[in-house]
């Protein structure tokens, strides 16, 4: 019996111990410490999910009318909820910001492998100021000087006036702290391969956009700021283009490619088409613009067609597939890019610069209007004969008395692709000129100038949301930004 | 023999009970029960004398008594029967009794207790209830069979089941019940399956229903099923056990009086029944006009939809696709009413189980195999279970040995996909389709060239396929999946003394469940192979040391328990999906990946150690005291709040004893208290990165959407019950009052943050949330005599559920969004002060007099985003009635629930596709509709509006606009869950036929909506959805079906 009892005693002190408790509650197929390229590969393919994915980007794709939208037509009326887009922007910033993190931290130099701690910090820098401008120019005052900070749940909204002040210092301070002769990231840099000069060119031409953007609120500040960067190391060629590409393989592919392997829903729309034909004396067969191939297919006679903007769901079935004009074929291909800034728009940057008489000569508008044109041409593969026939034609030519439209349109249509920007160069130009579809929702009165605010912050950061949208005199669609009065 | 006795039991019951006087003639016989088997230890008494004996261990007896005098046959567990002597021999038959006084269960740790010395309500379902009807999943069979018990299945095949007991308690985390079986615990988790009900057009890892794994469980080996609700039954399970614990003790050996063999074989039938009411009055379109007229001058059906807004189907000759290749062919344009109904066919149950047992004194053993086979009602779905049972129990002198040993392979094909998954059958069908289709035409789903023939294509070779063909899903895109699960136990037990015993018992529940989908080259979609396999593995050591005393002192008894137990549990999850497509036709491959092929690998361990310690002191058979104390270690907390303790104490009086009544049989009064502790999910105390598919040869790290919490502390479950047991005029009716309370605070769960943050969810403990309920159950006899009888047992229920508070600065909790749409929305939420999981849905505005209001195009305009109403019920309730003539017993349980709602995205999309009949009725197409509301007059007031709408079509598919009018359903129901007619052979029928006994019975269930809230199709129980928390929305499913179907059981 006593045999027994010592038995029985010792399996239960078996079953009593907890040595190796924190180890088992360790998950033992989870990194705990990764090379800092894996998370630059992984913020840059997030961002380009959003830059060319199918919820902002299609979004802003409608809103500045480059596209059309056929069979559901929610978004293209103004009816849709943006919940998605909210999240995946302030989505992209968790990488970027432990790239900071971990370049400044204590063990800062085991990550100095993967490039110059201060290179890879001015990158993550580079990526944040692009993601907040999108941001704040997406829906005004937002989350920015108190985001991403662990002991902070509910972040305040600062004001797009300072948010913008701190974007214009975030790329100074990056590009100050680029070292072009020491290494940039080694490997996972998607955009530029680790070539600092190239890093540098882009933070100051986006500093050039930004600065650009408060043309109307803050001549004198934006004047200092767009000289400063335009003085600067700048893009010099496409060669320079902040673009990243998708990968040829379905997991990595461009959305959109996925999305026109069963779905056309998507057009290329009328008044883009319409614009790009009013410059000279282009038709649906004819286009004067060489880019409209580039940008359109032809529809089943051969004709650029655009489909419509804004009509009611039902009304877009009197409309044919086959008569209209889908996006090329080069656009939905798998591994077509996304285009963050390109040389072109840094060109009208500084033609609009000129012309202002910010930066060098005011007559030097009309070339650097040309040279973007010429840019933009380039960057779609037009042949060197077409674009210079298209500069000749008389009604290219640029017109300093009407520069804001001529700057406007040429600006949009370069831009095409770049919704987000396309809709805020014309929020700050008001060209072109858009209509406002009569089958909108009754959730707008104009176009929209702006998102309406995540329903999702209501509930977790509610009494910091009311304060914005007291700020901001409102939470619609017209409700517009500080730099758009 | 129902219930399970031990022999040393009984051994001395006979003693107490032999004593012999001198009688003028000897009569012997037999004591046997209804199924002919021998019943040892029956206490046998000549009436109004103080002579009795006892059968033995083959059920023979011998007394001396007079001619004319009555013998008393008495046994727990039976009815007490008086037979007077008429000669030297007698035989006699025993009946079962479910409602005896006596009655034993089996509590936690398997521990057989008097029913009359528990503190808290139990609840016991017998084995024979469970196995009736050839239904597969244990748990569906217990639904209407227990007081306060909800359960809700898919109804798919192979399906899942969720059961909560007393309602929910955890916001976040499994509110489902801790099942044991022979006192080991088993696994219940629904993989994946979470999603079931929402997976999104691609979702290609989450719409299959595989089923909750507890329905591995073979109903045919079941002996009894007890329910132990409330925290104070379970404190000795430990934290899992704090939502209640389904105990299921299997059947073991017992001496037979034949070859101990028992066979039993049912076949159902199950047909789909409850189909949506589609219109039939329009065919495919946009419009009531033919868009495109053919050179032939005849119309050609519009496919570029997969909505019916079209030509009125008025027989005309139309160019139509159902399958046809280029050009089509001429035909009626006429409905097609059961195009949806003539898809499914006729599913089969066949179950056959035999089982080999007998047993002595020394020890018993019991083999079973059973098989399963189930062919759905979907074509190409298949469900085949093979079961195998052993149970060996052996004693030496002071050694006994015991050990369960169950393997069970399952195999499954064709489960639906569920949700707004493309390959949805139902979402196919009844949404995104045109009524007029000839479901005969589509049978013929592959071409020669192996592409799919659909009604839907485009392009001018008709290859682009733009809607699946139902039968190409259902042959072409089906899931197919494999389980291996061995359960079992071996306990080593060891007298020390009388009443002391020390026993060390090691469980296992171990599987790999392997999981595969596919999608065939020739879908609308991208082609695909996944493959997912779970291994999964708990093991429990208990080692447990026990004092039985029921003669501690005259009037005392004593029980004490000391017990450890360690527990670890693991999973492991391989899977594999392919991307880009497959490069090869029809091989289902990794390998066979366009793209390199997605693996992923997780893995999961937990391990818990624990002391116990519980004591029962009763006084007098009047007074009973029990004390459970627990202490447990888990892996999952951090290291200064890994331990924690929690006790209970329950206390009972049978007042009955003090109160001299020839009315009141029986009449107890218990009160109890109890706490359980909760640990939660492995590695949640501090973040890694997650690793991304990489991306052109670049691996990719991301950091975690929820932050995790390093100084995370047990929830607690506080709960209190008291209730009130009374049997009233000779056990005639039966009264079971139960009142309960539980709280549970700080809530361990992942509560939303603001995005801005850089994470979404953070891992906190917060909130509690209070249940409060009561449960009744009533049973009476209405009729008996000898060869008729008429038994009621009515179980009724009902639980209040409030979240009390959440985490600071959180007054509402989002569980899901389950719709959004311009300004509608729907959610599931639980805010404060509201009840846990309520459905919120916009509703219609209304003016200051509460009339609808309607916008100038003749639409109605969206209001608030408001409150409909708890998923879960306000009450539930089950009526048995058992009636018996001689050697009939038929018998029918109607299950009730009052409340609840639902979200119907399926029959709002269905609205939208102008497949359903109210888009349709009374020529609404035709002569248009005005909205019943008013309309601003321009100056502030509202004119009662005349507009009719500006488009029909559109007023329809506005409705999705305010759901909360429209699309949300109270799910109240009546059903006729089951009914069985049963015939009992009697043993002169038999007569020299090798077999001891016969049954055959005709079993139904799910029979009928006897009652409903709901338009047809949509069964107030199709929302649910796997067993997670996620419920309330129904998208899609499949048909309700009913089962009917006979059994014959056999002994030899």
């Amino acid at each position: 019996m006593k045999k027994i009892l010592i038995i029985f005693i010792l399996s239960v002190s078996i079953i009593g111990c907890t040595n190796d408790f924190e180890e088992l509650n360790k998950d033992p197929l989870k990194a705990t410490e990764v090379p800092t390229p894996t998370l630059l590969t992984a913020a840059t393919q997030s961002l380009i999910g959003i830059n060319s994915g199918l919820g902002y980007n299609k979004t802003v794709l409608f809103y500045s009318q480059q596209w059309a939208q056929r069979e559901t037509t929610t978004r293209s009326q103004y009816g849709l909820n943006v919940e998605g887009d909210w999240s995946d922007f302030y989505g992209v910033l968790p990488e970027i910001m432990e790239i900071i993190k971990l370049n400044t931290g204590e063990d800062s130099a085991s990550y100095s492998v993967y490039g110059k701690n201060e290179n890879q910090i001015a990158v993550a820098m580079i990526l944040r100021a692009w993601v907040f401008h999108n941001i704040t120019d997406t829906w005004g005052n937002v989350p920015y000087s108190e985001a991403f900070n662990n002991e902070i749940s509910s972040p305040k909204y600062d004001k797009q006036e300072d948010i913008y002040l701190g974007l214009l210092q975030e790329l100074k301070d990056a590009s100050a702290l680029i070292d072009t002769n020491a290494s940039g990231f080694t490997s996972g840099d998607l955009m530029y391969n680790g070539d600092m000069s190239k890093w540098k060119a882009f933070a100051n031409s986006l500093r050039a956009r930004i600065a650009m953007r408060m043309s109307e609120v803050n001549p004198s500040l934006a004047q200092s700021e767009v000289a400063d960067a335009l003085g600067s190391s700048v893009f010099s060629s496409n060669a320079d283009n902040a673009v990243i590409a998708f990968q040829n393989e379905e997991a990595n592919a461009n959305p959109l490619y996925i999305e026109f392997l069963t779905q056309s829903w998507t057009f290329v729309s009328e008044p883009l088409i319409d614009l790009m034909n009013s410059y000279g004396s282009g038709t649906a067969t004819n286009p004067s613009d060489p880019r409209t191939s580039k940008y359109a297919d032809p529809n089943v006679d051969g004709d650029f067609i655009g489909f419509p903007y804004g009509l009611a769901t039902t009304d877009t079935f009197l409309y044919e597939i086959n008569e209209r004009s889908l996006p090329s074929e080069m656009t939905r291909a798998i591994d077509f890019p996304s285009y963050i800034m390109t040389y072109s728009e840094l060109l009208f940057i500084k033609a609009e610069a000129e012309q202002r008489g910010w930066f060098g000569a005011v007559g030097d508008a009309a070339m650097s209007y040309e040279q973007a044109i010429n840019a933009s041409m380039e960057q779609w593969g037009v042949d060197a004969s077409n674009i210079s026939s298209y500069l000749a034609l008389a009604d290219v030519q640029y017109n300093a008395a009407n520069w804001k439209k001529y700057i406007g349109e040429q600006k949009h249509i370069a831009l095409y692709f770049q919704g987000g920007n396309a809709w805020s160069e014309w929020r700050r130009l008001d060209f072109p000129v858009l209509d406002f579809p009569a089958a909108a929702s009754s959730n707008a009165s104009e176009i929209p100038r702006r998102f309406f605010y995540a329903s999702s912050e209501a509930s977790v950061n509610g009494t910091n949301l009311e304060q914005a949208i007291n700020d901001m005199g409102g939470d619609t669609f017209s409700t517009r930004m500080w730099w758009d009065q | 023999m129902r219930k399970k006795i031990t022999f040393s039991f009984l051994v001395f019951f006979t003693a107490t009970f032999s004593l012999l006087f001198a009688q003028s003639i000897t009569v012997s016989g037999k004591v046997s029960d209804d199924s002919g088997n021998a019943l040892p230890g029956v206490n046998i008494q000549v009436k109004g004398t103080n002579t009795g004996t006892a059968s033995d261990f083959d059920g023979n007896y011998e007394i001396s008594a007079s001619q004319g005098d009555v013998l008393i046959f008495s046994f727990l567990g039976f009815k007490t029967k008086e037979v007077t002597i008429t000669g030297t021999s007698l035989d006699v038959n025993l009946e079962e009794d479910s409602s005896q006084l006596d009655e034993v269960v089996v509590t936690a740790l398997g521990i057989t207790r008097e029913k009359k010395s528990l503190g808290y309500a139990i609840q016991e379902v017998n084995g024979d209830d469970i196995n009736k009807a050839s239904e597969a999943n244990v748990v569906n069979t217990l639904a209407g069979k227990v007081a306060g018990i909800q359960i809700q299945g898919t109804g798919n095949i192979g399906g899942s089941s969720r059961i909560l007991l007393r309602g929910a308690s955890s916001l976040t985390g499994n509110n489902q019940p801790l099942f044991v079986v022979d006192g080991v615990p088993i696994d219940n988790t629904n993989f994946g399956s979470d999603t079931q009900a929402y997976g999104s057009r691609d979702d290609i890892n989450g719409n299959v229903d595989y089923g909750n794994a507890a329905q591995d469980i073979n109903p045919d080996d079941v002996a009894t099923v007890t329910v132990l609700k409330g925290a104070n039954a379970a404190a000795l399970y430990g934290s899992r056990a704090a939502n209640g614990v389904i105990l299921i003790t299997t059947k073991k050996g017992k001496k037979s009086n034949g070859l101990g063999v028992d066979v039993n074989y049912g076949l159902s039938l199950e047909s789909a029944y409850d189909f949506p009411d589609l219109q039939n009055e329009y065919g495919g379109g946009q419009s009531l006009d033919f868009a495109n007229i053919g050179t032939d001058g005849i119309p050609i059906q519009n496919v570029s939809t997969d909505e019916s807004w079209g030509p009125r189907l008025d027989g005309r000759l139309v160019r139509q696709w159902d399958g046809e290749g280029d050009g089509g062919e001429v035909r009626p344009w006429v409905a097609h009413p059961d195009n949806y109904k003539d898809f499914f066919n006729t599913g089969e149950i066949h179950k056959t189980n035999v089982a080999v047992s007998n047993g002595d004194e020394n020890g018993n053993y019991r083999v079973s195999y059973t098989n399963l086979n189930h062919d759905g009602i979907v074509p190409n779905s298949n469900i085949n279970r093979n079961s195998f049972n052993l149970n060996l129990n052996g004693k030496i002198n002071k050694l006994s040995v015991s050990t369960n040993f169950n393997y069970i392979n399952t195999k499954g094909m064709g489960r639906p996909k569920g949700g707004g998954s493309s390959d949805n059958l139902t979402y196919n069908m009844v949404i995104w389709s045109q009524r007029q289709l000839d479901i005969e035409r589509l049978r013929d789903y592959e071409r020669a060239d192996g592409s799919q023939r659909t009604w839907r294509t485009s392009g001018l070779d008709r290859t682009n396929v733009r809607a699946n063909n139902p039968f190409w899903l259902a042959n072409k895109d089906f899931q197919d999946d494999e389980k291996n699960r061995f359960i079992g136990n071996v306990k080593v037990q060891y007298d020390l003394t009388e009443h002391i015993n020390a026993s060390i018992k090691y469980g296992f529940d171990k599987y790999d469940d392997r999981r595969r989908d596919r999608r065939a080259i020739g879908s609308r979609y991208t082609p695909y192979y996944i493959s997912k396999i779970f291994n999964f593995s708990e093991e429990n050591i208990d080692a447990l040391l026990q004092y039985n005393n029921p003669e501690l002192t005259e009037d005392l008894s004593l029980i004490i328990n000391l017990g450890a137990n360690k527990m670890s549990r693991t999973l492991e999850t391989n899977s594999g999906a392919t991307q880009g497509g497959l490069t090869v036709d029809n091989i289902y491959s990794l390998a066979n990946s366009v793209d390199p092929a997605f693996i992923t690998r997780e893995l999961s361990n937990k391990e818990t150690n624990s002391v116990y310690a519980s004591s029962s002191l009763g006084y007098k058979d009047l007074l009973y005291l029990d004390l459970t104390a627990r202490n447990d270690w888990s892996s999952t907390l951090p290291k200064d709040n890994w331990s924690y303790f929690y006790p209970s104490i329950t206390g009972s009086i049978i007042f009955s004893k003090l109160i001299e009544s020839e009315k009141l049989s029986f009449g107890k009064f218990r009160l109890g208290w109890a706490q359980v502790g909760n640990d939660t999910g492995p590695y949640r105390l501090s973040n890694n990165y997650i690793q991304g598919s990489p991306v052109g040869g670049n691996p990719i790290f991301f950091l975690p959407s929820t932050l995790n919490n390093a100084s995370l502390k047990p929830e607690i479950t506080t709960s209190f019950e008291t209730g009130i047991e009374l049997k009233l005029f000779n056990n005639r009716l039966g009264f079971d009052l139960t009142y309960y309370t539980g709280n549970t605070t700080d809530q361990i769960m992942p509560i939303t943050v603001s995005e801005t943050t850089g994470f979404s969810r953070k891992w906190v403990n917060a909130g509690e949330i209070k249940n409060s309920g009561i449960e009744v159950q009533l049973t009476g006899t209405i009729v008996k005599n000898e060869n008729f009888s008429w038994d009621i047992g009515v179980n009724w229920a009902k639980n209040d559920n409030e979240v009390v508070e959440l985490a600071e600065g959180l007054d509402t909790y989002l569980m899901s969004t389950f719709y959004t749409s311009g300004p509608a929305i729907v959610t599931l939420e639980s805010r404060v002060g509201e009840p846990f999981s309520s459905i919120y849905a916009t509703k219609i505005a209304r003016d200051p007099d509460g009339n609808k209001i309607v916008d100038s195009n003749g639409y109605y305009v969206s209001g608030e985003h408001a409150f409909i109403g708890s998923v879960l019920p306000d009450w539930t309730s089950g009526i048995t009635n058992t009636i018996s003539y001689k050697n009939f017993t038929l018998s029918a349980l109607i299950d009730i629930q009052q409340g609840g709602v639902f979200f119907g995205r399926g029959y709002q999309t269905a609205i939208y596709a102008g497949t359903i009949d109210i888009t349709a009725a009374n020529g609404v197409r035709e002569n248009g509709i005005v909205a019943e509301g008013v309309m601003e007059d321009g100056s502030g007031g509202y004119v009662p509006n005349t507009t009719p709408a500006a488009s029909v079509d559109q007023y329809f598919r506005l409705m999705r606009r305010n759901p909360g009018d429209f699309t949300t359903f109270d799910a109240s129901f009546v059903k006729l869950r089951e009914m069985s007619l049963q015939y009992s052979f009697p043993t002169k029928a038999l007569g020299k036929l090798p077999i001891n006994s016969l049954n055959i019975s005709l079993v139904g269930r799910n029979l009928a909506i006897l009652s409903r809230n709901t338009p047809n199709g949509y069964d107030p129980e199709s929302a649910g959805n796997a067993s997670g928390n996620i419920q309330g929305r129904e998208y899609g499913q499949l048909p309700t079906a009913r089962t009917v179907g006979m059994n014959i059981k056999l002994s030899f």
